[in-house]
């Protein structure tokens, strides 16, 4: 008897090994189902997308008014990234920084008063830059320090006073804490 | 049917022998190594035609496995069945597997009846036919072998006779001419592939169920992802055609965005007014409200003044700072105690992002 008639024999005789196959077999189409489900949602999800990218194209193109937005656009960027300073390295930025400040402390007469240099930090985005922050402390005289803030108000370049705390006691005192910023020359190419 | 059987289990009883040699046709005795088809001699075969057409598929099988031990002489036997349609031709014989010197022989090599590779298929036919040893009268109707039975010698014409009567048939006045003996390499009826695979079908009929639920949720399936991956196709052609001939405008707004995106964090570098300007709004304000500084903390965005005033209204003071330009969201500091007034401000942020927004709608796709 050939092995194929054993096992046509087999299989009318075993109700368990047909149950068994009809199992596997159902969960295996079960199993091939979903696969083809999760194709289809994936699918679906793509085209989406895709038809959106493509009205968007479409909108765009009866849109030329873009061309001007974005020579407009480049020339702010332009401006506002020439108001950051510019320094080969972190040590060189937080040096050109202290003389900076130290000038205006001695011409406003603030001798007194003293400067912290904080550590040049990396700070990335769209443009990538360093902060050297800055602390500057000392007795508060009220024409002085408005002097300070005056000459301080003069530059051009991008800074940011962060904190800027005084008492009018006896022991009347000054903190001021600045950020100043400058253009990363390493990835200067993206600007 | 029965009456051939019942002379075919006679002329066995006699002389059979149990052993393969001998049920075995002489010209292949040697070669069962090398050929797979080995003829079993007509002589130790039981014949039997059965007809199960009112039987569902799924009995049709049990039925014959039935039948068969119910006319076979033998305690193990083996069987050759051929089926066609509703009918089953079958021959039986002593199991030899006890005798086979080695398994590995017993799967290489294959049993069939000599009646199968002896003479051809006949359409409706009486016929005599020589075999190996002795002869073997058939009876054909519709193709089907309905009729065998075996002689060691040429029969008289009663015993044929009666072969006939046995199968209903009319008694003929002379002998059938016997058929030249020759052995087929092939035999007579084989079933092709595809009735080999019919036979499974419908021998596992109830996956039937199982494959046309299948067929139908797959189908719909399959149909879903060819008719979305050709529009998902057709979807990318167009937007690389469009994106083509927008190229230019598209890259105008991509960096649009982009200069945006560098303004925007610049200007948050620097999101509030000088504190120059904020301090002398404020010292303009105290002085205003005949009042003075006792401490000023600018801390992130948020203002924290001590004021000593000569008439310590928290209101006046609250809704003086919130007229200011500069300021907004006026509070009282819970510290505030005798002529001191704390107030907590929060400085306003000079960022105008409308400045430099775009188009309304494109920035939502940004």
């Amino acid at each position: 008897m050939s092995a194929l008639k054993n096992m046509q024999l087999e299989w009318l005789s075993n109700i368990r090994l047909r149950i068994m196959t009809y199992i596997i077999l159902v969960s295996a189409l079960f199993y091939l189902s979903l696969l083809l489900q999760d194709k289809i949602k994936q699918l679906q999800t793509d085209n989406a997308r895709k038809l959106q990218n493509l009205s968007k194209v479409i909108h765009l193109k009866n849109e030329p008014e873009w061309l001007k937005r974005s020579v407009m656009m480049t020339s702010i960027k332009v401006e506002a990234v020439s108001n950051l300073r510019q320094a080969q390295t972190q040590g060189l930025a937080g040096a050109e920084i202290q003389s900076y400040l130290q000038r205006i402390l001695d011409s406003n007469k603030l001798s007194r008063s003293h400067i912290t240099l904080g550590n040049a930090e990396t700070v990335d985005g769209p443009i990538n830059l360093w902060k050297v922050g800055v602390q500057i402390q000392g007795p508060y005289q009220e024409q002085q320090l408005l002097k300070l803030l005056w000459q301080l108000n003069l530059d051009k370049k991008l800074f940011t006073i962060r904190t800027l705390n005084f008492t009018v006691s006896k022991s009347a005192s000054y903190s001021l804490f600045i950020d100043y910023w400058f253009e990363n020359p390493n990835t200067s190419s993206n600007i | 049917m029965n009456m051939s059987i019942l002379q075919d289990k006679h002329s066995l009883t006699s002389s059979h022998s149990q052993n393969i040699e001998n049920i075995l046709v002489d010209s292949t005795k040697n070669q069962v190594s090398s050929r797979f088809i080995v003829p079993v001699k007509r002589s130790a075969c039981v014949f039997a035609h059965f007809n199960f057409s009112n039987l569902s598929q799924s009995l049709k099988q049990k039925s014959l496995s039935i039948q068969l031990k119910k006319i076979s002489p033998f305690k193990n036997f083996e069987q050759y069945v051929i089926w066609v349609e509703n009918d089953a031709m079958v021959w039986i014989w002593q199991s030899s597997e006890n005798n086979l010197k080695t398994k590995q022989i017993k799967d290489k090599i294959k049993y069939i009846p000599e009646t199968i590779l002896t003479g051809s298929r006949q359409k409706d036919l009486i016929e005599l036919t020589k075999l190996s040893t002795g002869v073997e009268g058939r009876i054909w109707k519709n193709s089907l072998l309905i009729g065998s039975r075996f002689w060691t010698k040429e029969p008289e014409l009663h015993e044929w006779n009666l072969f006939l009567r046995t199968h209903g048939l009319k008694p003929m006045a002379e002998l059938p001419k016997s058929q030249p003996y020759t052995l087929l390499k092939e035999p007579w009826y084989k079933p092709t592939i595809y009735q080999e695979i019919f036979t499974w079908i419908k021998i596992i009929h109830p996956l039937w169920y199982i494959s046309y639920a299948a067929i139908a949720v797959l189908s719909f399936q399959l149909t879903s992802v060819v008719q979305l991956s050709q529009v998902n196709n057709s979807l990318q052609r167009q937007y690389e055609q469009s994106l083509q001939s927008a190229n230019e405008i598209v890259t105008a707004r991509e960096l649009a965005f982009d200069s945006r995106k560098s303004i925007h964090q610049l200007q948050q570098l620097s999101p509030w007014p000088m504190s120059l300007k904020t301090l002398a709004d404020s010292l303009q304000l105290i002085t205003d409200m005949d009042a003075t500084i006792n401490r000023w903390s600018f801390n992130n965005g948020e203002l924290t003044l001590d004021i000593n005033a000569k008439t310590p209204d928290p209101k006046l003071f609250v809704e003086k700072f919130e007229s200011s330009p500069f300021f907004e969201d006026v509070r009282i500091n819970n510290q505030t105690r005798n002529s001191n007034i704390s107030l907590i401000l929060k400085v306003k942020q000079k960022i105008d992002y409308n400045k430099f927004s775009l188009d309304a709608e494109e920035a939502s796709q940004e």
